[in-house]
């Protein structure tokens, strides 16, 4: 089966500082858990932007379900690859929930009905119906990232990277994520997680790790 | 002898409901507090309030009285609270504004217009008990993120205060940077200061004295 | 290279930028735009990195320039379209003096952008500049990356929904910037907040005067310097009103 991710052979560096990021081949499947872990500016979050296309390698190559992404746009990527930003903040700006839901199929002209029972029906997979119509500046923090992930599951993402998803997170809003992580690759999704919390790789204990340690990728 | 302590707190913000009633939190000389709960609760707003910030820099409806060394806060200068209490929150990148460590650091005691001969003392003690010594002269920007929160909190420590609040300070760092702030808060116990904590993980419960919980707009102590 | 004092960069910065305003013959500007380039040298700055962080305005820069050129219709027609003339003398004189007025503002900000921000805070501090102000200024001028990746960040996730940016229509592209804005102004009134609370936190305000640990002096060179740069500078604004 293709890999939802590969990457081969990547060099990734920083334009004025000294750092190197470099990846052996590292695929990605479908329905598994990779957790990307390692210290404080190890490369965890530059390596998730690899993976996504938000970065380009200098050298190697990034296959995304068999496709290079050096030939995709950003557009052609999150239909199928979705990123879920450590401040979700940065993800929600159509100002309420609802809007938030509809911005993307609004934009793209899409068709109003199919995309509004998506929403409502993702909206009140993960709790926000009740929220429809709350400014996205008023949600807590577990609110807007279950909210940032509903946008992401409206574009039809069918791999997630999640970075640092804990952080911030009090314990009702930790088990939510737990639950979330573990809906999504029972419905056969990729997910890959960067974390530093040992909480987290306990409770995904049987998950792939791959640790990074000054830009170098252990699988 | 009790450092830190808020009597019967109640607070709420302008035009909003009241988020806590009748709060009453203390810390001792050598204590290391805990202060739990849900998202929303009110824990930063309490820390705000215990370091003096609130009612001075965010206005609210505030009542109770905070103490610091058995001094109503509300009668302390500006210079006298801040060399009693220093305050650490969760995002390095948020309280980093200047270009080097060096700069960083003598930002405080530049602002109690203290000599550059103790300024630049205070510089190098704070920076050998964060263990960054050898990052004086470097740029912040280029430090990772663990880095960035010990010399947040050198920043703190570089005002001698004999009070920390940390809030949620461990949320962004790595087990190795973890560590080491822990090293450094044992290390201030030890010396008699007063730690109070606001954190949800129970990974820090071996350092913590006593921990409160924070609930519905109500606190109380809760056995470890 | 030596290390000039801050206030000699001001002063030199102070006399380009006011130059680029005031001289409007080609001569003179570009003897304005040699002398800025070689006061990139001797200030250290990093005018080439400079250079490659603005290329995407590049295209920006070439729309400027053609206005310039091609809506100036005095002058000895030199292409001329069914008896139009398109490009004239005095266009072609306008948009090289206009080339010339953002290569003397580029070497003033290299120089100044090569600078610890600190430096010149001293040195604003030691011309009796309220610190408050020049505290402002630097602040707002270390935050604009930061809001530039939160914008950044926004249209990144925008097209991880799915959104092809170039299929999307001009005007609903336009209200579509509009609230990509939304989160960095969130971001910018959370900063502003955590910020004010930091530097309370930290005794600014404690008193109406404060130490300055770094301290900026300025050398017999500096001083030479000083002198050489107001001599040309009125020698310069001098003879351009006299003989300009």
């Amino acid at each position: 089966m293709t890999a939802a991710i590969a990457l081969s052979d990547l060099v990734f560096r920083y334009g004025r500082g000294n750092f190197i990021l470099s990846c052996p081949h590292l695929p990605f499947a479908q329905g598994e858990l990779s957790l990307i872990t390692g210290p404080n500016g190890s490369g965890k979050t530059t390596l998730s932007k690899l993976m996504c296309g938000i970065l380009r390698p200098a050298q190697g190559e990034v296959r995304l379900f068999g496709r290079s992404a050096a030939t995709l746009s950003l557009g052609e990527i999150g239909g199928q690859i979705g990123y879920l930003f450590q401040d979700p903040s940065r993800q929600l700006f159509a100002g309420t929930v609802w809007k938030e839901m509809t911005f993307a199929s609004d934009l793209l002209g899409e068709e109003q009905t199919s995309s509004a029972e998506k929403a409502l029906e993702l909206l009140e997979r993960f709790g926000l119906a009740a929220l429809k119509e709350r400014s996205v500046y008023y949600l807590s923090g577990g609110e807007k990232q279950r909210l940032a992930i509903c946008t992401i599951l409206m574009g039809g993402a069918k791999f997630l990277i999640l970075d640092e998803p804990t952080v911030g997170l009090d314990r009702k809003n930790r088990e939510i994520l737990y639950g979330i992580l573990d809906d999504l690759l029972a419905e056969g999704r990729g997910l890959a997680v960067i974390t530093h919390e040992n909480e987290l790789i306990e409770r995904f204990s049987r998950a792939r790790r791959i640790k990074l340690e000054n830009g170098q990728v252990t699988p | 002898m009790k450092a830190l302590e808020g009597r019967q707190i109640s607070f709420s913000y302008a035009g909003g409901k009241t988020l806590f009633s009748q709060v009453n939190v203390h810390v001792k000389n050598g204590e290391c507090v805990i202060l739990r709960g849900p998202s929303g609760s009110g824990k930063t707003t309490l820390c705000n309030i215990l370091a003096g910030i609130i009612p001075r820099s965010i206005s609210g409806e505030l009542r109770g009285d905070v103490l610091l060394f058995g001094e109503n806060l509300r009668t302390l200068s500006l210079a006298t609270v801040v060399q009693k209490v220093g305050i650490l929150f969760q995002n390095p990148d948020s309280q980093l504004f200047f270009p080097t460590v060096e700069d960083e650091i003598a930002f405080g005691p530049e602002n109690l217009c203290l000599s550059r001969e103790e300024i630049g003392l205070r510089i190098e003690q704070a920076l050998d008990t964060v263990q960054m010594g050898s990052y004086r002269l470097m740029e912040t920007e280029t430090l990772s993120h663990g880095q960035k929160q010990r010399i947040a909190l050198a920043a703190v420590l570089a005002l001698q205060p004999q009070i920390l609040i940390l809030d949620e300070a461990f949320s962004q760092l790595d087990t190795g940077s973890t560590h080491l702030v822990k090293g450094i808060i044992r290390q201030q116990k030890e010396l008699g200061h007063a730690i109070f904590m606001v954190e949800n993980s129970e990974e820090h419960l071996h350092l913590v004295d006593r921990v409160y919980e924070l609930q519905d707009g109500q606190t109380r102590e809760v056995v470890l | 290279m030596k290390k000039a004092d801050p206030r000699v960069k001001l002063l030199w910065v102070l006399l380009c930028t006011t130059g680029a305003l005031v001289f409007f013959r080609p001569l003179w500007m570009a003897g304005l735009a040699l002398f800025s380039f070689l006061g990139t040298f001797y200030f250290g700055a990093h005018l080439q990195l400079l250079m490659g962080r603005l290329r995407r305005f590049l295209p920006l820069l070439v729309v400027i320039l053609l206005i310039h050129v091609l809506f100036v219709q005095t002058g000895t027609p030199l292409l001329v379209i069914r008896d139009y003339p398109i490009v004239t003398s005095h266009g072609l004189r306008r948009g090289a003096i206009t080339l010339m007025r953002f290569f003397v503002i580029l070497c003033s900000a290299a120089v100044m952008a090569a600078e610890n921000s600190r430096r010149v805070l001293a040195a604003l501090n030691k011309l009796k500049i309220p610190y408050l102000f020049s505290f402002m200024l630097m602040i707002a001028l270390r935050f604009i990356p930061s809001f530039s990746a939160s914008f950044s960040d926004s249209i990144i996730a925008l097209q991880l929904r799915g959104v092809e940016l170039r299929k999307i229509p001009w005007r609903k592209r336009l209200r579509m910037y509009g609230h990509l804005l939304l989160p960095v102004v969130a971001d910018a009134v959370v900063k502003s907040r955590v910020l004010a609370m930091v530097m309370e936190a930290r005794g600014f305000g404690a008193f109406s005067k404060r130490t300055s640990f770094l301290d900026v002096s300025m050398t017999p060179c500096d001083w030479v310097l000083i002198g050489a740069l107001f001599g040309l500078g009125i020698a310069a604004f001098g003879a351009y009103y006299l003989f300009g």
